[in-house]
């Protein structure tokens, strides 16, 4: 039995139907981990997982009452705390960390039965765009191992990709999950700010983390983030309402075409970006395909293209601030021969922290500093309110903004490692949804000529995760289903 | 003093106040002071990967009554901040404080002279670990205890000119956060500490001199020696034409003197900004109608009614109200027996050293059973050294004391028949009783109840008994 | 750059020699990308987040603390039920 190539809702009714045993699907991905380890997919497999299997095995056989995810091996990202097992953010300085309580991501899919197999590679502290800042070594592209894997959930998308586990768990600051889902031709999801609990979640950006799914269908992320969601007193940023019940049956039933908007400052960029010319062209012929099932119209969002650099001072000022706590006396590791209480710290830091992490720092701190607040963190916020503002009039005249998830396909391995503008360039076109704290899902649409995969990105207002589920599935049907 | 003729003392203080929650200000831990080491934490509390601060709503309404009893404005609009900095009792490398956005903004307070002290904000924040300095060898231990508990930090301009204001208006404002249940202010334990700024100008100039601050003094009396030192100390520099540093000062309070604090290489920078992980706070009114309607009057109101309605003495309004505790009891007293004084009495002779030492007592007996008592002694039921009996056997087994009484017998009223025989043996056996009463029947009538309560181990009816004198000695 | 040190300092952190010239070049560039917020011209007033009410906030109720242990676990140092640093000098 083919398990790689099956969707986590058809494992799922496998394992219902008795068809297959929870066991056996568990010890099959557990396999395909260690087959594949080379990709440095999943750095820690949970081997007790096998354990736990038997058990949801078990009350199926008695048929007692199981979970929506009963049986199905699950992997979560690095930096997701799994009580019991390390977290360790694929930062040096934290590797032998263990979780002392679980997130309340991993409480709801226990709660539904899903059996967590393992943890997955990232770029350090979730700071990267293509999981080559590990302390346990770069992550490969599934399709080619040449290529990078995206990043930072990275590891997630390839253990989808490369059939490792039917689905994992990441988290997207400005685009982990969305790239890296996209550069391994899986599909990503990122929820509106608030859907998902970041409690147990080691912060990057508080303003901006979400943890969602990466699977190999629309459906499996939508149940699986059915299952995750929900408001939580450990999270106060969290949102009442479940997806279900936020977006209207009308607006999602209706029989008139959704109206999908493609907006000018995207288009200037993929026209004026050379890296973008392939995905422009796919873009538009894409764009030709499905032009009788939506009706296609153009929409202004004039501040969208400054969202990256506004991104670029919000997220590592937070992050300078969340990472703060990490100083070698509380759960980090101490540097040897620190004597006294400020070179524990600094030592502890400075050998703990990769390059890009204390980049991030340093700039985070610079923004925030006394004579450069207003000017930078302060003036970038303003300008996220503004474009928050220019997404909410947007949707007044569209149901789901349509746009590529990135440029081009993945890029090379170290090819931008020296170069950190081009780097974060990367996320051009995912950043605005975190900004905008709405929801937004990237399928992949399209081959480039390199033989990877493209993909196309959905955004809707806040809440309206089903509405780019909705989108997304005509627009997969019509374009002859993904890859 | 001399130093300081020709010299105005500007000071300005920051009060910090621990709030009486249950629980920490993010998160559900105990507030409780004196657990074993680490034992109150959390996840948040210690700052671990992943926590996420949840604000506690009683912490937000005992800063906004905190606010509303200093006349200050309630923000509708309140912001929770990061303040960065490292150091080992700050577990998460940062505190939650209020900056731009404070709950209460303005207000004053005013003092005996009639001065008046403004505020310039209340803002809740955030409390510290502890740390306890062992040894060079050994090192600073950690506890996170005292981590995350909630605090008021209450700013005043720099409108005090003496060391005497600056103790008075402390005393103010313990005495309403205590009487209100915002704050147990246990100086000793830290409950609430006091930073002083202080410096001098010329007198009469209006521009500000340099200042220092001292932190964290936590009597009335360092307070007072640490002004006045400070006041002292900055004259004579003055007077050498030298010039004052601006710095933080450490006051040692057992030699007397304050001395700089290892100046820091770097200027501090915080590098504040809003808590992504709080939502800013809409304060509406309604809010804070309800929470006003919670409050309770004042010590000082309380004692304007207890002197001028109930013609208390100054002493005893002053000892009924130095809590809301006993002030409360005496006025659900009152409330049964319209009797001011001679509760006042009870309570401060009889029932106050039962409880004396005791932080946050319970008087034994309850407000409407030593009502009951005083009732019986001032009709002259029982005698007062009956009531005390009572009073004991009440709090042992805490019954209604009316019935106690019957079942200890001391209700047992005495017949007339009883109280005739006594009269006429008195008569028969006193002559000088007898002449007096012949005299002047009013000076020998308590002699006369005395001998009769004497005979009757006080449960003769002291009324009855003057009413039958006439009757036995007119004869 | 002076800038450098009063980062590292605010960061606690400590760029080696041979690092630093380069650092310093990236950050330049990085500071140059972002430069087109502090450039921008906003009209509008964008001052504040929305809020949340009184209400939504959490009961004071307490709940089960961490054990002493539990909280430990993963400390570098530790004695008497407390993390360890070195001594800090007042």
């Amino acid at each position: 039995m083919h398990l790689e190539k099956l969707s986590l809702i058809e494992i799922r009714d496998l394992i219902a139907g008795k068809k297959v045993s929870s066991e056996e699907a568990v010890k099959f991905f557990i396999r395909q981990c260690e087959d594949k380890a080379d990709l440095k997919a999943v750095v820690e497999i949970f081997y007790d997982a096998v354990e736990r299997a038997k058990e949801i095995d078990k009350k199926i056989k008695l048929g007692q009452k199981v979970g929506v995810l009963a049986g199905v091996p699950i992997a979560i990202k690095d930096n997701i705390l799994y009580k019991g097992k390390k977290a360790g953010c694929a930062s040096k300085f934290m590797q032998d960390f263990i979780a002392p309580y679980s997130s309340t991501v991993v409480e709801k899919l226990l709660a539904e039965d899903a059996v967590i197999i393992g943890r997955t590679n990232m770029d350090e502290f979730a700071m990267g765009g293509s999981c080559e800042n590990s302390c346990y070594g770069t992550c490969h592209n599934a399709i080619d191992k040449d290529y990078v894997a995206g990043g930072s959930s990275g590891g997630s998308a390839v253990a989808v990709a490369a059939g490792l586990v039917p689905c994992a768990i990441g988290t997207d600051t400005g685009g982990s999950i969305r790239q890296p889902a996209s550069f391994n031709g899986v599909v990503g999801i990122k929820s509106t700010y608030g859907r998902v609990s970041r409690y147990g979640i080691v912060a990057f950006a508080s303003s901006l983390d979400q943890a969602c799914p990466i699977a190999k269908t629309i459906e499996d992320c939508d149940l699986v983030l059915s299952v995750i969601e929900g408001k939580d007193i450990h999270d106060g940023t969290t949102i009442d309402g479940r997806m279900q019940e936020d977006v209207k049956p009308q607006e999602i039933e209706k029989s008139c075409k959704m109206k999908l908007g493609i907006c000018r400052q995207v288009i200037e960029k993929l026209k004026e970006n050379d890296a973008a010319k392939e995905g422009y062209e796919k873009f538009s012929k894409a764009l030709e395909k499905i032009k009788d099932k939506f009706e296609i119209v153009e929409v202004d969002i004039p501040h969208i293209a400054s969202s990256l650099a506004c991104y670029y001072i919000i997220a590592p000022a937070e992050a300078a601030s969340n990472l703060a706590r990490f100083d070698g006396v509380k759960y980090t590791k101490r540097a040897e021969g620190a004597k006294d209480l400020e070179s524990v710290y600094v030592q502890s830091r400075s050998e703990g922290f990769g390059k890009e992490v204390k980049r991030r720092i340093t700039l985070g701190n610079f923004v925030l500093s006394s004579g450069y607040f207003d000017a930078y963190y302060n003036k970038a916020k303003k300008v996220q309110r503004l474009i928050k503002k220019e997404f909410e009039e947007a949707f007044q005249s569209c149901d789901c903004l349509l746009l590529p998830t990135t440029l081009g396909t993945a890029f090379k391995l170290g090819g931008k490692l020296e170069d950190p503008v081009s780097m974060y360039m990367e996320d051009l076109f995912t950043v605005p949804a975190n900004l905008a704290g709405i929801p937004a899902i990237s399928i992949p649409y399209a081959t480039a000529e390199n033989g990877l995969p493209l993909g196309m990105q959905f955004m809707a207002k806040q809440r309206g995760e089903k509405l780019i589920i909705k989108a997304a599935k005509i627009f997969r049907d019509e374009i002859g289903g993904l890859l | 003093m001399s130093y300081l003729e020709g010299y105005d003392i500007v000071i300005g203080l920051e009060i910090h106040a621990e709030l009486n929650t249950q629980t920490k200000v993010f998160c559900s831990c105990k507030n409780e002071f004196g657990a074993a080491p680490n034992s109150n934490t959390c996840p948040v509390c210690t700052g671990m990967p992943g926590a996420l601060p949840i604000l506690n709503r009683h912490a937000v309404e005992l800063a906004i009554k905190a606010g509303l009893s200093f006349g200050c404005e309630i923000s509708h609009y309140s912001v929770f901040e990061r303040k960065n900095y490292f150091y080992p009792d700050l577990s998460k490398a940062y505190q939650i404080s209020q900056l731009v956005y404070p709950l209460c903004v303005g207000g004053a307070v005013s003092l005996s002279s009639g001065k008046k002290i403004r505020l310039n904000r209340i803002h809740l924040e955030e409390d510290a670990g502890k740390l306890t300095h062992i040894s060079k060898a050994v090192g600073t231990l950690v506890d996170y205890n005292r981590g995350g508990t909630p605090l008021i930090e209450m700013v005043t301009e720099p409108d005090f000119s003496s060391a005497d204001e600056a103790v008075e208006f402390l005393k103010k404002v313990r005495e309403c956060l205590v009487f209100e249940d915002i704050a147990k202010c246990h100086m000793e334990e830290g409950g609430m500490r006091c930073d002083v700024n202080l410096s001098l100008k010329p007198k009469g100039s209006s521009e500000f001199g340099i200042r220092t601050e001292m932190k964290n003094l936590n009597s009335f009396k360092s307070v007072q020696r640490a002004i006045e030192y400070e006041a002292k100390r900055q004259a004579e520099v003055l007077s050498t034409g030298e010039k004052i540093v601006q710095e933080t000062r450490k006051w040692n309070d057992d030699k007397g003197k304050s001395t700089s604090m290892r100046s820091k290489e770097q200027a501090q920078d915080y590098r504040y900004f809003p808590d992504p992980d709080i939502l800013p706070l809409n304060i509406t009114d309604e809010d804070i109608e309800r929470i006003r309607k919670e409050m309770v009057m004042l010590p000082s109101q309380r004692r304007e009614i207890y002197q001028d309605k109930f013609g208390l003495p100054e002493y005893d309004s002053q000892i009924l109200t130095s809590s809301k505790y006993i002030s409360d009891y005496f006025e659900e007293c009152v409330s049964y027996v319209d009797l001011p004084k001679k509760i006042s009495n009870w309570i401060m002779v009889d029932l106050l050293k039962l409880v004396k030492e005791q932080e946050d007592f319970v008087f034994p007996i309850s407000a409407q059973h030593l009502s009951q008592i005083i009732k019986m002694v001032e009709e002259k039921l029982i005698n007062k050294n009956l009531g005390l009996q009572l009073l004991d056997k009440t709090i042992e087994c805490g019954k209604d004391p009316l019935a106690l009484a019957k079942e200890m017998g001391f209700l047992v009223s005495i017949g007339d028949e009883e109280i005739i025989v006594l009269l006429e043996k008195l008569k028969s056996e006193n002559a000088k009783v007898r002449d007096d009463y012949a005299l002047d029947p009013a000076k020998v009538e308590g002699y006369i109840v005395g001998y009769v309560m004497k005979n009757t181990g006080g449960k003769a009816n002291a009324g009855k008994v003057k009413s039958l004198i006439s009757k036995v000695f007119d004869k | 750059m002076e800038k450098l040190e009063h980062l590292e300092f605010l960061s606690k952190l400590k760029f080696p020699e041979e690092e630093r010239e380069k650092f310093e070049q990236e950050f330049e560039q990085i500071l140059a990308f972002v430069d087109e917020i502090a450039a921008l011209d906003l009209q509008e007033s964008l001052e504040k987040d929305s809020p949340i009410g009184l209400r939504q906030l959490r009961e004071d109720i307490p709940c089960q603390s961490m054990s002493q242990k539990e909280v430990l676990a993963n400390a570098p140092k530790q004695k008497d039920g407390c993390y360890v640093t070195p001594q800090v000098v007042e």
